[in-house]
Parts: structure tokens; sequence; C-alpha cells
């Protein structure tokens, strides 16, 4: 009989357990690796990261508050072989079906690709990797509070108007020149 | 018997040989350098400047909903040019594309091939391959990234429900090299 409740216990254990693995997610590969050697990553509210939201256009301003927080996880190159495995991991994590590919671009020097997760209406979440040869790879997330395709369009948009607080970034500095 | 089976197995597959197979094979190679975008981007673009208003702007709109994905590759090795040409060329031959037009400049050569659609002005696939851009560029330094880049070979293919018409506004907006071609075969009545 004993052995009967744990045979049982067992396999509840494991359909349990396979119930919460539906496949390796971002945020589990974010979560392993953060602490992994060669890894850098940040947790950065909205809030902290821009410094010139006061100043914006109400349109803008309104996109950039549809982002909760920017999460970022980079490797910063120092063995080809773990650099390439693990931007590998990354990319077949992206291949699952809730990731929709927007676009990728491949060259000698830089690989780059575009995801956005959530459905026509709302995105919950944008991804964007890049690898480039000498330097690693970065995977960034932004994470979407009421983010429509819209918004996402004028976040795109007004970039190049937009003051970053640069310390939150620093660490990640070569991965944007 | 297993024979006869085989070829019609392997004809049937060759038949089915698709644009994606074409450019996986090429698009991670470190000669080549790729691009791929894909429908959800299109709709992201067209939701940029909206004004509905604007009939223009509202044909872009209905025109860039319809398209599936843009590919390119693009290559300055002479290796890799000449096999992706020819391989361009059999991907035309065993999909059936029909030749839109040519052009054909000292050794620059630029073709359009489509894929029949709905009516005259519909294609479901759309693709372009200049070759010998390398006399082209000569004497020019293209840089890249603050890279020299040699161009060769071009192959950019477009799939989706296209109107030819509206093809060129596409390519004014993201900027593909050969764009200007484009804006040729929206002219083309055929």
């Amino acid at each position: 009989m004993i052995r009967y409740s744990s045979i049982l216990t067992t396999l509840l254990l494991t359909v349990l357990f396979m119930g919460c693995q539906q496949g390796p997610s971002l945020q589990s590969y974010f979560v392993q690796h953060q602490e992994s050697p060669g890894f850098i990553q940040a947790d950065i509210p909205m809030s902290a990261l821009l410094s010139n939201e006061l100043n914006l256009a109400p349109d803008i301003k309104e996109a950039w508050s549809s982002v909760r927080r920017l999460n970022m996880l980079a490797f910063k190159k120092n063995d080809d072989e773990i650099s390439d495995q693990e931007y590998l991991a990354v990319q077949s994590i992206l291949k699952n079906e809730k990731y929709e590919e927007l676009l990728r671009m491949n060259s000698k020097a830089f690989k780059t690709s575009f995801y956005t997760v959530g459905n026509d209406t709302e995105i919950e979440e944008i991804v964007f990797t890049i690898s480039q040869g000498e330097v690693g790879f970065l995977v960034a997330r932004l994470l979407g509070d009421n983010m429509t395709f819209k918004k996402a369009a004028v976040i795109a948009n007004s970039l190049d108007q937009m003051k970053f607080n640069e310390s939150a970034l620093e660490q990640f500095s070569p991965f944007f020149k | 018997m297993k024979t006869i089976i085989f070829t019609i197995i392997g004809l049937v597959l060759s038949f089915t040989l698709s644009a994606q197979d074409l450019f996986s094979k090429y698009e991670s190679m470190d000669e080549v350098t790729s691009g791929v975008i894909n429908s959800k981007m299109f709709s992201m673009i067209a939701s940029m400047d909206i004004e509905i208003d604007d009939p223009e702007a509202k044909a872009y709109m209905d025109m860039v909903n319809k398209i599936e994905n843009i590919r390119l590759l693009v290559t300055g090795n002479p290796l890799v040019s000449k096999n992706l040409t020819n391989d361009a060329e059999s991907y035309v031959r065993k999909s059936k594309l029909d030749e839109l037009m040519r052009f054909k400049d000292g050794e620059q050569n630029v073709r359009f091939y489509v894929k029949e659609g709905k009516d005259s002005d519909h294609v479901k696939e759309l693709m372009m391959l200049i070759t010998g851009m390398g006399e082209m560029l000569n004497g020019e330094d293209l840089t890249i990234n603050g890279k020299k880049r040699n161009i060769e070979t071009v192959v950019i293919s477009i799939i989706g429900d296209i109107d030819l018409k509206q093809i060129s506004k596409i390519t004014k907006n993201i900027n593909l090299p050969g764009g200007e071609h484009l804006d040729k075969a929206g002219e083309k009545k055929f």
C-alpha cells in the first residue's frame, strides 16, 4: 500500500512539474542567467529610465507610459563558444510561437531581431536582441502595460528625442555603439 | 515500383521548394547580409503615420496589411554570389515564376519575377534578382556601419497579395536597395 501511494505521489509531482514547464520562457532564462559569470542584467522601471518625461508631447508621453519596465540581459563575450551557445539558446526560446517575429537582420558585423508578444489589441512585451561579433549579445525586453501597436510605433518614432538616464544603462554601453 | 514512388516524391518535393528554403540556406552565412520583415512589422509601420482621411495613406495601409513578408539577401563574395544566383534561378524555375521584366546595363542585370495573383495588377510573389552590381559600384566606397562593403548580388522576395501599382510606396518607406527598379514594376502593364 505504501508503495502505491509513493508511486502516486511521484506521478502527481511529475504532472505538476510538467504543468509548470511549458517550455522555457525568456523570463526563466533571465532568472537562470542573471547571476552567471559574464552576464549582466538590469531591471529598470520606466520612471527611472527617462529623464525628460515632463517635457514631452502628450501623445509621446502617453505612449511611453504604456511601458512598465525595461528588462535587459547581456553577455559580455569572454568565450566564443559560450557566447554562441547562449545566443542560440535565446534564439530557440524565441522560436516559440508566443513570440511573433517582426524582423530580423544578419550580417557579418551583427545579428539583430525584433519580436512582440501579445495579441492584435495589446502588446505585452517587445523583445529586441542584438549579437555583435566581438562584444557579445544583448536581449532587451520592454514590458508593457496596455501597450498597443500604435503606441509602440510612437515609441519607436520618438526614440531620438528621448533623454535616458545614462547611469542606469552605463554597463550596457558597449552594445549601443 | 519503389523507384517510381521515390521519383514522384522527389518531384513533389522539388516543386514545393519555398522561398523560405532559399533564404534559410543563405541568411546565416558570414558573407551574406540578410533581412526578413514580417507582416506584423508592416502593420506597425502602417500605424505610425495614420491619416485615414488621406486616400493615398489608406491605399498604402491596405497594401501593407496584405504583405506576409519581405526577404532580402545581399552578398559581395564572388563564390556565394554565383551559388546564390544559381539557386535563385532554379527557385524561379521550380516555383514557376514568370519573368515580369529585365534590364541589363553592362554587367549589371536586374530581373523581376512574379507569381500570378488574383488579377493582372496583383501578384502572390514578387522576386527581384540583381547581379553584377560590383561594376556599378566600382570606384565608390560603400561603407555600412563603418566597414567597407562590397555588393555583388541582391535577392529580394516579397510574398503576400501584392498590388504592383502600390509596391513602390513600400520600397520608398523602408529603403531597400534596388527600390528604384521596383518603381518601374508598378508602371509596367502586363
